[in-house]
């Protein structure tokens, strides 16, 4: 792969175009050239594609010289340019080349140079090219990489002309533009567009005749341009290796206090500048998404704190409910076994400690209470407890005995049901009766308090008639019922 | 597609523009519109979670009624236990082997001073007893259940005063026997003399 030049120049005029590559740059040294035709009406990008090679590439900075640019010396007054600013001169210019060009001073970009001035006027050098153009060349090669650009007519490149180029009066004949410089001056005296209309471009440079010019004038005169001066002293930019010179000359040149040129150093700040703004936009955005993004981050956090917050107590208070109501469901379920384990403690004791007692003091109340017309036959253990059964000769004494035993037996663990009782119908009142008493055990009630022996207060209720007395001496007692 | 060349300034300003853009598209499409709603969903969490929240001092309450609730709790179990402790007590203690000679012995000397006398004795199958007789022995012998309670059935003949007499000399806690039924069956009233049976339960 062969080494990228450090400049391109590229001349583009009349009838051919020719590109030459150089190494070096204070001594640059072609490496490569390309010559092409031309259409003499091809605008400077149809120049430029003619001698784009891809396989070669364009140097680091390129160099731009075509004849299609509109360059042209004017001038304005004095009185009208004092105190402005550049660009305010530039926009002066810009109406002045739309005035002398038809082009639109919005749509060009100019580069101009102070050429001096006669006291009253200001004059300017001043290349131009309309803006699209520019850009189109730009970017093409801005594309291929290539760093710096300059683009400018190539009047006033060639300086150097026999042995002390600047001390020769010179007239530059190119396809469109003539111009004079004059001895020791790299700058134009005058400029004229009349380049095909001789009498047209020495009138309005001022010249009288021909002839005077070809002996005290030197030409540099660009291609196919020998016919109009077929005698003068002519440098005719046609044969190759005076092009090559010519590209040398230019790629060696430092330009840019010479000649007006347009370079990219103030376009390119365009797209660098719009590019530092979308690059700080970019940030902006990233910033601003960053800024969002933590702030987002920190609401739903302070969000999710607060639910926790809230959550806290409401799930503690949930949890010890829970707890409470399986608590207090055990403790019901408990509360009940409990309840019937201590009441089966206390039958137990109660049985210990009473049974003896109960059967004996049982026996007792049974003599007590009994009445004379009342005979138990039967004590008999049942499912329910114990029933007495007897037969009694008046229908109301056993019910009065059980209504007499109820509260007494009470205590001993025995509820006493009603009597029940057949009658016989033996006697004229209805009797005997047979009779059934239920003692039911139902265990140790509070107020069950047994005493230990002796007599059992018995209720004053007397019985019916011929009945026995109320309260019975355990020893007195009739051994029986 | 519009080629570079015929683009203008104002398109150029708007494709550098564009990267800024679609950084920005790029933020909230993938991060910026999930997480806010993902915040609208824990705002309306929250709101929910305010609707049924309570203060600290509500749930500390709670907390103390529960720990009432378990030392309450608590108690019922111990006290349960102790009762199912003394019922394993004295149904383990109140009986023995080594007794039932003495024992016989001692209802033959109480018969005899009551004016009773024994007509048989016989360990025989469970009597007729009262329900509520019936859910004590079960009780008693769920606590042992290698040594069920056996029965001893004794046949006496005797007044009504002897057999009183003879209950309330029984000492149970000496002769590890207990009375769990009786019953009579009146025979000669006229001499006062019964038959009373006695169940004991062993």
């Amino acid at each position: 792969m062969s080494r990228r030049p450090d400049v391109t120049v590229i001349l583009c005029s009349g009838g051919f175009v020719m590109r030459g590559d150089f190494v070096g740059k204070s001594h640059p040294r072609m490496t490569n050239s390309v010559r092409a035709d031309l259409d003499p009406s091809a605008t400077v990008l149809q120049g430029f594609h003619a001698v784009q090679n891809a396989k070669n590439p364009l140097g680091r900075r390129l160099l731009l010289f075509s004849s299609s640019l509109w360059t042209s010396r004017i001038s304005l007054p004095r009185q009208t340019v004092v105190g402005l600013e550049q660009h305010e001169l530039e926009q002066a210019l810009k109406y002045e080349v739309e005035t002398l060009a038809g082009i639109e001073a919005d749509e060009v970009i100019l580069a101009a140079r102070h050429a001096g001035d006669d006291g009253a006027n200001d004059f300017y050098w001043i290349t131009v090219l309309p803006q699209t153009e520019w850009s189109a060349i730009s970017d093409q090669l801005i594309a291929s990489k290539v760093r710096s650009i300059g683009m400018a007519h190539p009047t006033g490149v060639q300086a150097r002309i026999g042995e002390n180029p600047t001390l020769v009066r010179r007239i530059e004949f190119w396809a469109n533009l003539v111009a004079a410089f004059p001895e020791g001056s790299s700058i134009p005296s005058s400029t004229s567009h009349c380049a095909g209309d001789s009498l047209r471009w020495m009138e309005d440079m001022g010249l009288s005749q021909v002839d005077d010019l070809t002996h005290t004038t030197r030409f540099v005169i660009g291609p196919n341009a020998s016919r109009m001066l077929p005698d003068a002293n002519l440098e005719l930019l046609e044969d190759e290796q005076r092009i090559r010179d010519w590209l040398t000359d230019a790629a060696a040149a430092d330009l840019a206090d010479r000649i007006p040129i347009l370079t990219t150093r103030r376009t390119s700040s365009v797209p660098n500048a719009r590019l530092a703004v979308g690059v700080a936009i970019i940030l902006l955005a990233l910033g601003a998404c960053l800024w969002h993004a933590l702030w987002l981050n920190r609401r739903i956090e302070r969000v999710v704190d607060q639910i926790a917050l809230l959550q806290v107590p409401a799930a503690a208070k949930r949890r010890y409910d829970e707890d409470l109501n399986r608590i207090t469901q055990e403790r019901a379920d408990l509360a009940s076994l409990a309840a019937k384990t201590q009441e089966q403690v206390q039958r137990i004791q109660f049985l210990f400690n009473q049974q003896t007692v109960r059967f004996s003091r049982l026996l007792d109340l049974l003599v007590q209470v009994r009445t004379d017309d009342l005979l138990i036959e039967e004590l008999l253990p049942n499912e329910k407890g114990t029933m007495i059964s007897g037969i009694s000769l008046n229908g109301e004494s056993a019910p009065l005995f059980a209504n007499r035993l109820r509260d007494l037996a009470r205590p001993l663990g025995w509820q006493v049901n009603p009597a029940t009782q057949i009658g016989e119908k033996k006697m004229t009142s209805g009797g005997p009766w047979q009779f059934k008493i239920l003692l039911e055990d139902i265990g140790p009630s509070e107020v069950a308090s047994i005493p230990a022996s002796g007599t059992t207060p018995v209720a004053d209720e007397k019985p019916t008639e011929g009945n026995a007395p109320v309260t019975i001496q355990l020893a007195e007692a009739a051994d029986g019922p | 597609m519009v080629p570079k060349a015929t683009r203008t300034n104002r398109e150029r300003n708007l494709l550098a523009l564009f990267p800024a853009a679609a950084v920005l598209a790029l933020y909230f499409t993938l991060y910026a519109i999930p997480k806010r709603s993902a915040l609208d969903d824990h705002s309306s969490d929250l709101a929910a979670a305010s609707l049924v929240a309570v203060d600290k001092s509500v749930a500390d309450a709670a907390r103390q009624n529960l720990d009432y609730a378990r030392d309450n709790l608590q108690r019922l179990k111990t006290r349960m236990a102790d009762d199912q402790k003394q019922i394993g007590f004295i149904s383990q203690t109140w009986r023995g082997n080594e007794s039932r000679l003495e024992a016989a012995k001692e209802v033959t000397e109480l018969a005899r001073k009551h004016d009773l006398s024994i007509l048989s004795q016989k360990f025989a199958e469970k009597p007729q007893l009262s329900e509520y007789f019936e859910e004590i022995i079960r009780v008693m012998e769920e606590q042992t259940p290698a040594t069920p309670i056996e029965y001893w059935h004794v046949e006496f003949e005797g007044g009504w005063t002897g057999m009183a007499g003879f209950f309330s000399s029984l000492d149970l806690k000496r002769l590890k026997i207990i009375p769990l039924s009786f019953s009579l069956k009146a025979t000669e009233l006229d001499k006062g003399q019964h038959k009373w049976t006695i169940v004991f339960g062993v």
